[in-house]
C-alpha cells in the first residue's frame, strides 16, 4: 500500500531557521542559540513541531528591513500631503518631506502623550530612525499642540495590529479632532483590524503603512494551511490544540488574557528591538516553567 | 562635470486609461505571450503607433520594428522616428536587454523623461518546490548587453548587486559560470515589502543554502515593487565606489528593480556594467484583469 | 569533538572562495608527481570534471601562491616556473563578436587583449617573486628593471616595468569602455599578441636575474570560448614552447582542434593530456578523500600545522603517504568516524521493526495469493533465523519461473545448513534491492546509504561529491545534538539524500541544457525507482542503460544531449564493448550517477541495465508528460490498478 507521508522534517526546518539567523537575516534576540534554548522547552512530539514551525513561519524583521518598510509609507504619505497641498503632482516625495521644494515642514513622533515615554518602547525607537534615516525632525506630540500651516506630524510606530494604542492615544491628543488633516500615521506593518478600528475611530487621520497583514498571515489560519499542505504531521491533534495545552500548562494566559496575545489575533511578529504583546503568548510570556524567546 | 541622477514617479490605476498618458503614444513594446502581455500592448487607442523590440542574445543585435542592427548603434535605430508623440515603453512583454537598450537609446538621443507601463500579475505565483517540473523559464546564459559590458576579471571592478527572486539557480549559475565574481564586494538585496507579507521567505529561504557557503556577501533589502527603492539601494553601492572603480548589477529579481537596474546602467555608464542571464518566458496562465503601473523616470542634470 | 563548522568549512569546499594565494590551504594530490607541470617543456591540456580539484590545482601552481607571504623558504628553483591563471570571462568574451566587426579583425582583437591580460601578469608576478622570500630577486631589482623593446612597440609603452604595468591597466580599462560600446569609442592601441609577450619575456631574461624565468600561462574552462577564440589559443599553443608555455583546461576534451591559420592542433605533438580524473586512480581515491576531510576538519578547528596538514601541504610526503600505517590508520580514522552494517545486519533489524516486518507479511501475503498458493506467510516466518532472506521473498514468490513450494523448500534448506539457491545466488542478487524497497516509508533515511565505503563508491570518483556528504554529515549530527566521534547510520544517510537533493537542483545551472538535464534526471530516476518496487523486482538494481534497438540512430541534438550529460557526470559512460549496436552506434552503458541514488532510493552499485530504444530514449530526453509516463508504466510492466504515485513516479 502507498503510505502518505506527511512533508513534516523537521530538521529541514532547523537548519532553515538556523541559516535565517546566521545569515544575519535575522538577528539578536532571534539567535540560532536562542531558538535553540527556547525549543528545548518543549516535548518531543506535537510540541516541539509546533514549536518550530512557529519559529519557521514567524515574521522577524530586523531593522534594515524595518525601514525598507517604512520607506515606501512615507513615501506613499508625503505624496498625499503634498496632494494636498496642490504641489505639483511628480514633486519628489523626499523633496516633500524635507521642505526643499515646498513650504511643509514635517516632524515625526511614537505615539505616547506621557512626557516620560519609556526610552526603548518601540515608538521612541522607530521615531529615532525615522528622524535620523529620512532627516524628518523629530518630536513628541505631546509637545505639538498647536501647528501652524505648514506643519504636519508623523506619528511612527513600527506596527499596530489592533489599533488600540494608537487609537487610544488618538482619543486623548487633541489635534487629532482640531486638525486630523495635519496628522498621519506611518507604520512598517499594520493588521487590518487595526486599519478598520482606526479608520471608524478616526477616519480623517490617514493610514501609511509598507505591509499589510490579515487574518491569513495570523495564527490560526497558518495552523490551518500547516494541515492542508501536509506539514503537520499529527492527525490526532491540530496545532492549535496542542498550542492552547502548551500554554495551559505552562501557565501562560492568565484570566481575561488570550493566549494569542493582546487582541487574539494571533500574530506572529518579533523585532530586533522586542515583540508586540499581540504575537503569540507562547513567544514573549513568562512563568516559573516558561522562558520567552524574545523577551518584552 | 555632469552628474546625472534620475528620479522616480509612480502611478498606478486599475484601468489603463488611469495611468493619464493620454492617445498620442508611440508604445515600444515586446512579444505578447500570454493574456497578460496582450493587454499590455493594447496599451493606448486608435492613435497609438506600436513598435515592436527584439534583442538577438547571439548577435547581440536590436531589431526595432522590423529594422536591425548591432545593439551598439541602438541610438541610430530610435532617432526619429518619435516625433511629437509621447514615447511609452511597456515592460511587461519587453525583456531585459530590450528593455535596457531602449532606454539607453532613449537617453541617448536626449530624452529627459521616460514613461514606463507594468501590467502586475492578478497571482504572483511562485514556482513549486524542486521536485515539479521548472515553471519558470529556461534560461540561455549570461550573456553580455552592449553599451554595458563589463569584464569580471577587472581590478577595476570593485563592487556587485543581485536583486534576488524566487530561483536560486540563477544566482548559483553566476557564481558558478563567473568565480571571479567572489572576490567582489557583493551585496544580494531581497523585496521587502514583498508582494504580499510573507513572500518576502519563498525568495529569501531557497538561497540560504548558497549563501551560507558563500564568506562575504552583504545582504540588503529594499521594496519588491518599488522601481525607485532599487534604484536608491544601487545608488549606495555607488556612493561607495573608490575613485575609477566600477560595479555591476545582475537584476534577476522582479520586473521593478529590472527597471531601475536599466535606468541605472543608462546613466552611469562609466561605472556600472550589466550582468544577466536572459531568461526565455514560458507562457503562463496568468489571467484576469491586474493594476497597471505607471513609472515616470525624469534625468536631471546636476552641474 | 564539536567543531564550529558554520562558516570555516562550507565556504572552502569551494576553490573561488579562497583568495588567488592558496599557500597552505592546498592539499597535494598522489598523483602531484606525475603531472610534471614544473618541469614542462611543451603545453598541458587538463581536463577534469567540476568538482575534482582542478581550479585549486591551478591557483597552486599560480604565482600567487609559489611566492607567497606566507611561504618562508623559496627554493632557487620556483624561477623556472612562474605560472600565471587565468579564469576566463566567459560572457566578457563572448561579447568579443559579431556587433559589426568581422572576426577577422575580432581574431586581432582577442589575441592582444591575451596579450594584454598576460602581460600585466607577468609583470605582476615578478613584483611577487621580488617581495617574496625568494632571494635572488629583490624590490630593488624589480623598481631597476627595464624592459628596452617594449617601447619599439609604441613610443608610448614605458620601458620600466612598474610603470608598463601602469600604462597596460590604463590601456585595458580604455579597451573595455570600447568594448562596451564599439560603434561609439575608438578603439586603443593594444599590444600585439604572442610577439608583445615573447619580446617582453626577453627582456625580462636579459636580465642577469631572471635569466632562468619562465613563464607558464593556465587558461580555466577554454571551453567557454567562442571558436575563434579557441582556435586563436590553439595558434598559440601549438607553437608553445619555453619560455613561454600555453596551458589550458576545460572539463573534458575539446573537439574544436583548429587554428586560425591552416593547421591542427594536434594530441601526441602539440599537447600532453592530463586527465586529472583518470590520474587519481581508483585505489588511490578513499585515501586522498580522506585526508583532505581530516585535513580541513583541522584547519576549521584552528589547527594549521597539524601532523596531516602538514603532510599534506609537502610534496615530500607524498611517498610517505603511500605507506602502509598512514594508509590504514586514514582509512580507519574514516570508518570509525562513518560506520555502516552490512547488508544481512539491515535485513534483521528491518525484521525488529513492528511496520516493516507487517509491511514484508502483507508483501508475502498477496504474492501468495496472486499465485493461488496453499502455503501461508507463517509457513515462511518459521524461519526468523534468516532475516536476509525473508526480506527478498516477496520477489521470489512473485516470479512465475519460481514455484512457492520450491523457494519453501529452499528456505529451510538455507537455514538448516546455509546452503541451496539463497545461498547461492538468491541474497546476492536480490537483497540490496528488496532492502531499498523495504526501507522506502524511511524517505530522507534509507540507512543503506551509510558507511565509508559506500559513501565512496556513491561520490563516484568526486572528491567535491565526497567532502560535501561528509560536511553534511557534519553538520547534520550538530543539529540533532548527536556528539559523538562516529556519525550515525541515520545521520549518515539523511546527509546522503540531502546532498543528492542538493545536487539535482543544481543541475538547473549546467550549461545552456541544465534545466532539461534536471528534467531527464528526475525522469531516468523514477523508472528506475518503478522497476525497483515491481512486484517480481526480476532485474534487481537497475540504475544503468544502453541504447540498442530502435530504427534510427540517435540524431545531432539527441547526442549532442548525451555529451552534455557526460560531460557534467550526470551519467556515467561505461563502454562495454566497442562493438557496434544493431544502430550503428558503439554499445556503452550509461549509468545515473550514484550520488543522485537516495533521492529515489535505487542502488547506487553498478549491477543491472534497462534496455532501450532511440525512441524511448527520445521521450526520455524531451518527450511531454504524457509521453513520458507512459514509457515509464510500459518499462516497469505496471498493471492499470497500480496508479502513479505507488510507482514513484514524479
Amino acid at each position: 500500500m502507498y503510505e502518505e507521508r506527511s512533508n513534516f522534517d523537521q530538521l529541514s526546518i532547523e537548519r532553515t531557521v538556523k541559516d535565517l539567523s546566521n545569515l544575519g537575516i535575522r538577528q539578536s534576540p532571534l539567535t540560532w542559540e536562542k531558538a535553540k534554548r527556547w525549543a528545548k522547552q518543549l516535548e518531543t512530539g506535537p510540541e516541539k513541531a509546533l514549536g518550530w514551525l512557529i519559529l519557521r513561519y514567524l515574521v522577524f524583521r530586523t531593522t534594515d528591513q524595518l525601514e525598507s518598510s517604512l520607506r515606501q509609507a512615507l513615501k506613499e504619505a508625503a505624496q498625499h500631503f503634498g496632494q494636498s497641498a496642490k504641489l505639483p503632482q511628480e514633486t519628489n516625495w523626499k523633496k516633500i518631506l524635507d521642505g526643499s521644494s515646498n513650504n511643509l515642514h514635517f516632524y515625526c513622533s511614537p505615539p505616547t502623550l506621557n512626557s516620560y515615554g519609556q526610552p526603548g518602547k518601540s515608538g521612541e525607537l522607530i521615531a529615532r530612525m525615522v528622524s535620523r534615516t529620512f532627516k524628518i525632525s523629530k518630536s513628541y506630540a505631546y509637545d505639538f499642540t498647536v501647528f501652524s500651516a505648514e506643519e504636519r506630524l508623523l506619528i511612527v510606530d513600527d506596527a499596530s495590529f489592533t489599533g488600540e494604542q494608537i487609537s487610544g492615544f488618538l482619543d486623548n491628543y487633541l489635534p487629532a479632532k482640531s486638525c486630523p488633516k495635519k496628522i498621519a500615521i506611518i507604520l512598517a506593518i499594520a493588521h487590518e483590524s487595526a486599519l478598520s478600528n482606526l479608520a471608524t475611530r478616526h477616519p480623517n487621520i490617514k493610514i501609511f503603512c509598507g505591509e499589510t497583514i490579515s487574518k491569513i498571515h495570523c495564527f490560526e489560519s497558518i495552523a490551518k494551511t500547516w494541515e492542508t499542505k501536509k506539514l503537520w504531521p499529527y492527525s490526532d491533534q491540530t496545532p492549535i490544540e496542542v498550542y492552547n495545552s502548551l500554554c495551559k500548562k505552562h501557565k501562560l494566559v492568565s484570566i481575561g488574557e488570550s493566549s494569542l496575545g493582546f487582541g487574539g489575533l494571533g500574530i506572529m511578529v518579533g523585532y530586533e528591538h522586542g515583540i508586540p504583546d499581540d504575537s503569540l503568548k507562547i513567544l514573549w510570556g513568562e512563568s516559573k516553567t516558561w522562558s520567552p524567546l524574545i523577551g518584552r | 562635470m555632469i552628474f546625472p541622477s534620475a528620479q522616480f514617479y509612480s502611478r498606478k490605476s486599475l484601468t489603463p486609461e488611469g495611468l493619464d498618458l493620454g492617445d498620442k503614444v508611440t508604445l515600444i513594446h515586446g512579444s505578447a505571450l500570454d493574456y497578460r502581455g496582450n493587454l499590455a500592448i493594447s496599451f493606448g487607442g486608435t492613435n497609438t503607433r506600436r513598435l515592436q523590440v527584439d534583442y538577438n542574445t547571439d548577435e547581440m543585435s536590436l531589431t526595432v520594428d522590423g529594422k536591425s542592427a548591432s545593439a551598439d548603434e541602438s541610438k541610430d535605430l530610435f532617432t526619429g522616428i518619435f516625433g511629437d508623440t509621447c514615447v511609452v515603453i511597456e515592460a511587461t512583454t519587453l525583456g531585459f536587454a530590450e528593455l535596457f537598450s531602449t532606454i539607453k537609446a532613449l537617453i541617448d538621443i536626449g530624452k529627459t523623461r521616460i514613461e514606463v507601463i507594468y501590467v502586475e500579475p492578478e497571482d504572483y505565483t511562485k514556482p513549486n518546490g524542486t521536485d515539479q517540473y521548472a515553471l519558470s523559464e529556461l534560461i540561455k546564459g549570461y550573456l553580455p548587453i552592449p553599451n554595458s559590458i563589463v569584464d569580471l576579471t577587472s581590478d577595476d571592478l570593485e563592487a556587485g548587486v543581485f536583486f534576488l527572486g524566487f530561483e536560486s539557480e540563477r544566482l548559483e549559475r553566476a557564481l558558478e559560470e563567473h568565480q571571479m565574481i567572489a572576490t567582489k564586494d557583493i551585496k544580494v538585496v531581497f523585496g521587502i515589502p514583498a508582494f504580499q507579507p510573507g513572500w518576502e521567505l519563498n525568495s529569501i529561504v531557497p538561497h540560504l543554502n548558497r549563501l551560507g557557503e558563500q564568506a562575504r556577501i552583504e545582504i540588503a533589502y529594499c521594496s519588491a515593487s518599488d522601481p525607485e527603492a532599487a534604484f536608491d539601494c544601487l545608488e549606495g553601492t555607488r556612493e561607495s565606489l573608490g575613485i575609477g572603480k566600477r560595479m555591476f548589477v545582475a537584476p534577476i529579481g522582479t520586473k521593478p528593480c529590472g527597471i531601475a537596474s536599466a535606468v541605472f546602467a543608462s546613466i552611469y555608464p562609466d561605472q556600472v556594467g550589466l550582468l544577466f542571464d536572459h531568461p526565455k518566458r514560458k507562457i503562463n496562465r496568468s489571467e484576469g484583469s491586474s493594476v497597471w503601473h505607471r513609472y515616470s523616470i525624469i534625468l536631471e542634470d546636476l552641474t | 569533538m564539536k567543531i564550529n563548522l558554520d562558516s570555516a568549512i562550507p565556504s572552502k569546499t569551494r576553490a573561488e572562495e579562497h583568495d588567488a594565494d592558496v599557500w597552505g590551504e592546498f592539499f597535494i594530490p598522489p598523483y602531484f608527481e606525475r603531472l610534471e607541470l614544473k618541469t614542462a617543456t611543451k603545453s598541458n591540456y587538463i581536463i577534469g570534471k567540476r568538482g575534482c580539484g582542478k581550479t585549486m590545482l591551478l591557483k597552486y601552481f599560480d604565482y600567487h601562491t609559489a611566492f607567497s607571504h606566507r611561504r618562508l623558504t623559496i627554493p632557487s628553483e620556483e624561477i623556472s616556473h612562474i605560472g600565471v591563471y587565468w579564469r576566463v570571462d566567459t560572457q566578457f568574451c563572448s561579447s568579443l563578436q559579431h556587433r559589426g566587426i568581422s572576426e577577422h579583425q575580432w581574431q586581432t582583437v582577442f589575441e592582444s587583449y591575451f596579450a594584454l591580460y598576460i602581460s600585466i601578469e607577468i609583470i605582476r608576478s615578478l613584483r611577487a617573486v621580488a617581495t617574496s622570500a625568494y632571494e635572488d630577486f629583490t624590490e630593488e631589482d624589480f623598481e631597476n628593471l627595464d624592459l628596452p623593446s617594449i617601447p619599439d612597440f609604441h613610443f608610448e609603452f614605458p620601458s620600466h616595468a612598474a610603470e608598463l604595468e601602469n600604462h597596460l591597466g590604463k590601456v585595458r580599462r580604455l579597451f573595455s569602455t570600447w568594448v562596451s560600446n564599439v560603434a561609439t569609442t575608438k578603439q586603443p592601441l593594444l599590444p600585439s599578441g604572442r610577439t608583445f609577450l615573447e619580446s617582453l619575456i626577453e627582456d625580462i631574461r636579459n636580465n642577469p636575474k631572471l635569466k632562468r624565468a619562465s613563464f607558464y600561462i593556465y587558461v580555466d574552462e577554454i571551453e567557454n570560448l567562442v571558436p575563434y577564440q579557441r582556435r586563436v589559443l590553439n595558434t598559440l599553443l601549438k607553437h608553445s614552447q619555453k619560455p613561454l608555455i600555453l596551458n589550458f583546461t576545460s572539463k573534458e576534451r575539446s573537439q574544436e582542434n583548429q587554428t586560425t591559420g591552416s593547421e591542427w592542433v594536434n594530441g601526441t605533438h602539440d599537447y600532453r593530456l592530463l586527465d586529472l580524473d583518470k590520474l587519481l586512480i581508483e585505489d588511490e581515491r578513499p585515501l586522498f578523500f580522506s585526508e583532505v576531510f581530516l585535513a580541513n576538519l583541522d584547519l576549521a578547528a584552528g589547527q594549521n600545522e597539524s601532523e596531516l596538514v602538514k603532510k599534506l601541504q609537502a610534496v615530500d610526503s607524498i611517498a610517505e603517504r603511500k605507506e602502509d600505517h598512514h594508509r590504514e590508520s586514514i582509512l580507519s580514522n574514516m570508518r570509525n568516524r562513518l560506520p555502516s552494517m552490512p547488508y544481512k545486519a539491515f535485513a534483521r533489524d528491518a525484521m525488529a521493526m513492528d511496520s516493516l516486518k507487517r509491511k514484508l507479511e502483507d508483501r508475502i501475503d498477496k504474492a501468495l495469493r496472486s499465485r493461488n498458493s496453499k502455503l501461508k506467510t507463517s509457513d515462511f516466518f518459521a524461519f526468523q533465523e534468516t532475516p536476509e532472506a525473508l526480506v527478498i521473498l516477496p520477489a521470489l514468490l512473485n516470479r512465475s519461473s519460481l514455484e512457492p513450494e520450491k523457494v519453501l523448500s529452499a528456505l529451510k534448506l538455507y537455514a538448516d545448513t546455509g546452503l541451496g539457491h539463497f545461498s547461492s545466488s538468491w541474497v546476492q542478487n536480490n537483497l540490496v534491492g528488496a532492502l531499498l524497497e523495504l526501507y522506502r516509508p524511511y524517505g530522507r533515511e534509507c540507512p543503506l546509504y551509510s558507511g565509508f565505503d559506500t559513501l565512496c563508491t556513491m561520490s563516484n570518483n568526486n572528491l567535491r561529491n565526497f567532502l560535501i556528504i561528509c560536511y553534511k554529515s557534519l553538520e547534520i549530527a550538530e543539529l540533532k545534538e548527536e556528539y559523538g566521534s562516529s556519525i550515525s547510520i541515520e545521520t549518515q544517510s539523511r546527509a546522503a539524500y540531502e546532498t543528492a537533493d542538493q545536487l539535482i537542483k543544481e543541475i538547473r545551472t549546467f550549461g545552456q541544457f541544465g534545466e532539461q538535464l534536471r528534467i531527464f534526471v528526475l525522469r531516468l530516476g523514477s523508472i528506475f525507482r518503478a522497476l525497483q518496487a515491481t512486484p517480481a523486482m526480476s532485474e534487481p538494481e537497475q540504475n544503468q542503460f544502453t541504447i540498442n534497438s530502435g530504427n534510427r540512430a540517435l540524431d545531432d541534438s539527441e547526442l549532442r544531449f548525451l555529451s552534455e550529460a557526460i560531460k557534467y557526470a550526470i551519467l556515467v559512460e561505461r563502454l562495454e564493448t566497442k562493438t557496434k549496436g544493431s544502430v550503428g552506434s558503439d554499445i556503452i552503458d550509461y549509468q545515473l550517477n550514484p550520488i543522485y541514488s537516495p533521492y529515489f532510493q535505487i542502488s547506487y552499485r553498478r549491477k543491472r541495465k534497462l534496455e532501450i530504444s532511440t525512441l524511448e530514449f527520445q521521450v526520455l530526453y524531451s518527450g511531454n508528460e504524457d509521453e513520458y509516463r507512459a514509457l515509464a508504466r510500459s518499462a516497469s510492466k505496471a498493471t492499470p490498478e497500480v496508479d502513479d504515485k505507488q510507482l514513484g513516479l514524479i
